[in-house]
């Protein structure tokens, strides 16, 4: 009896999984099989999955559409870059969180955690006018009460650029910061401190003590901002499209637009089956390249957010 | 004497400290605090863009109520909807979360594959690509798919097996949006799974050789032992709920300001928002941290 009611649990589990994991997969599958299958197959009922021969079109129009090769340099770039400098800042605000005492850090970490909770569209009106007259946060204004120009004269125009995400960066208030500033407190504070007594004795600085000491100690932590980092920035769709409203814009904005595009345009407004080509074929070049950071580097991103589960 | 000596000490790691989070404190002044008093200020304000900077009118509370008196629609089909939709979503996800996690954590074939699997959703958590996925998933135009996310032959089999309206509905509701409930769940479901990794073995032995059912264990060991984590999956719920793209409040934000070009309006009713549910997950985490128990490990 008690060996059937396994078997029957095993079962149910196993359908359950299977399931689940088919709603999350299927649109996956979805759209690899529809990239490359040919778009007058869509709409015939005898072709469900495995497309009856393949085609390159969908996926040649797509890298057309979405200028693919300039765009994905231009989001790898950003997303790497960018993380590397949130690394910089979020592990030196976090090491200061954990291990220093200093006036008002109970109020201040609060502020932390105050940026993770409010949303970015809040403010992120003010935050564009700041890059679209950028004047480093009040020099400009500054300097036009000496000579009494209008301040604009002294100001930048941001927008377009890659420095929208990288002054945020490395100011610790990009995207999700907080949360990772969060990560690494906990990673400090893990590391005994019989460590940096140690450094300390043998004469380093805190600056050194950070660097040589502290720092090779939360190297998973490390990596898993760093992915996650990537990986957020990569997905990001609100700002970089507020950031980058005409030109450059990352991979994520192009997904849309290049739809987009085909939707406005006279020549391709009644071309149904070729937008369907181009909207699978370019959520699948987006796709691709995270799904493949996902693939070989998977342990660090479950490890990472398990850690930071425990202590949250 | 030896007082003064250490507050020297003292003294200096408070500067090394304050220097270490010295980066962060300006970004949180002039990249946070400024905007959002700024976005405070806007909200009372009729803002103009002209090539010479910003051009603002004094309005008053205008810019809060304009969207009320005008629409009347608004609040029905954009604002409620945006401040409620937490009351379904969020127990469903906390619930079903939980629910994976304690398979997930199971003893079984392939049990690596499925969590790399039901981790996928984290991986692309952009709202852009989720909305053009489920798109493609309830594409009718699609060969096969119209029945896949939608259960019209299920509530028509059940309505025939004689079960009341208003259940079908519901049942068709939830298989409706199961969509939506597992691409919600990604991160609920691991940090849940790190949680039930952390409770101890001998526990459940002692609980078993008792005599426990499975039942009494889930809810005297597993329930309490993970309280915490839910706290955390709660309000992570909660503020992915407000602040998801797919949130229809979030949405007008963005439109109200990028299409019609309304930046005080905009500012106005997305502050007017976020105090609001703001308030909601003050009172959602003081009424549960009351709830959770910590064991002291010590």
């Amino acid at each position: 009896m008690k060996r059937i009611k396994k078997y029957a649990w095993s079962l149910c589990r196993f359908l359950l999984i299977f399931g689940l994991s088919f709603v999350i997969l299927y649109p996956l599958l979805q759209t690899l099989s529809k990239a490359f299958m040919p778009t007058e197959q869509y709409s015939d009922l005898s072709v469900v999955w495995i497309p009856r021969s393949l085609t390159l079109e969908n996926l040649k129009n797509a890298v057309e559409y979405m200028d693919y090769a300039a765009s994905l340099w231009r989001t790898v770039t950003l997303c790497v870059s960018s993380a590397l400098l949130q690394l910089v800042c979020c592990s030196l605000a976090g090491y200061g969180f954990a291990r220093f005492k200093f006036p008002l850090r109970g109020p201040l970490f609060l502020l932390v955690i105050l940026t993770i909770i409010i949303p970015t569209q809040i403010i992120f009106l003010p935050t564009f006018m700041e890059y679209r007259f950028f004047d480093f946060f009040g020099l400009g204004r500054l300097i036009a009460l000496f000579t009494g120009e209008n301040y604009v004269e002294y100001t930048f125009n941001l927008i377009n650029t890659r420095a929208t995400f990288w002054i945020p960066s490395i100011l610790g208030v990009g995207l999700r910061s907080g949360l990772f500033i969060y990560i690494f407190r906990q990673a400090f504070r893990n590391i005994p401190t019989a460590l940096e007594e140690a450094a300390e004795i043998d004469g380093c600085g805190p600056l050194r003590t950070f660097t040589s000491v502290m720092l090779p100690n939360v190297r998973t932590s490390a990596v898993t901002v760093f992915l996650f980092s990537v990986v957020w920035h990569w997905n990001e769709y609100t700002l970089t499209r507020t950031f980058f409203p005409t030109r450059n814009s990352p991979l994520a904005v192009k997904l849309k637009t290049a739809v987009e595009t085909l939707q406005l345009s006279n020549d391709t407004r009644g071309d149904l089956s070729l937008q369907m080509g181009v909207s699978y074929a370019s959520v699948l070049l987006f796709l691709l390249p995270i799904v493949l950071l996902y693939v070989f580097a998977q342990r660090y991103f479950v490890e990472g957010i398990e850690t930071t589960g425990i202590t949250g | 004497m030896a007082k003064k000596k250490k507050s020297a000490i003292e003294r200096r790691r408070a500067r090394a400290g304050f220097l270490f989070v010295l980066p962060w404190l300006i970004g949180l002044i002039f990249l946070f605090l400024r905007p959002l008093v700024m976005a405070f200020y806007y909200s009372f304000h009729k803002v103009l863009i002209t090539p010479a900077g910003l051009n603002f009118e004094f309005t008053g509370w205008e810019n809060f109520i304009y969207k009320f008196r005008d629409d009347i629609y608004f609040f029905k089909s954009t604002f409620w909807p945006g401040l409620s939709k937490f009351v379904i979503e969020v127990p469903i996800c906390v619930i079903f979360s939980l629910f994976i996690a304690i398979i997930l954590n199971q003893k079984f074939k392939g049990r690596t594959l499925s969590r790399a699997i039901f981790f996928l959703p984290v991986i692309i958590a952009s709202g852009i690509v989720i909305q053009m996925l489920r798109s493609f998933g309830m594409d009718p135009s699609a060969t096969e798919n119209a029945y896949v996310f939608q259960s019209g032959g299920m509530v028509e089999l059940l309505m025939n097996a004689g079960l009341p309206q208003a259940i079908c509905d519901f049942l068709s509701e939830v298989s409706n949006r199961i969509f939506d409930i597992v691409w919600m769940s990604g991160v609920q479901i691991v940090l849940y799974l790190s949680g039930l990794q952390s409770i101890p073995r001998s526990e459940y032995e002692a609980a078993e050789i008792e005599g426990a059912t499975a039942w009494e264990i889930f809810w005297k060991i597993t329930w309490v032992r993970i309280s915490p984590i839910t706290l955390v999956v709660l309000v992570y719920s909660l503020i992915d709920s407000f602040t998801n793209v797919s949130n229809p409040m979030i949405k007008f934000v963005y439109e109200e300001y990028s299409l019609r070009g309304n930046l005080g309006g905009s500012s106005a009713l997305g502050l007017m928002y976020c105090l609001i549910a703001f308030l909601i997950i003050i009172a959602v985490y003081a009424f549960a941290s009351r709830k959770v128990f910590y064991v002291n490990e010590n």
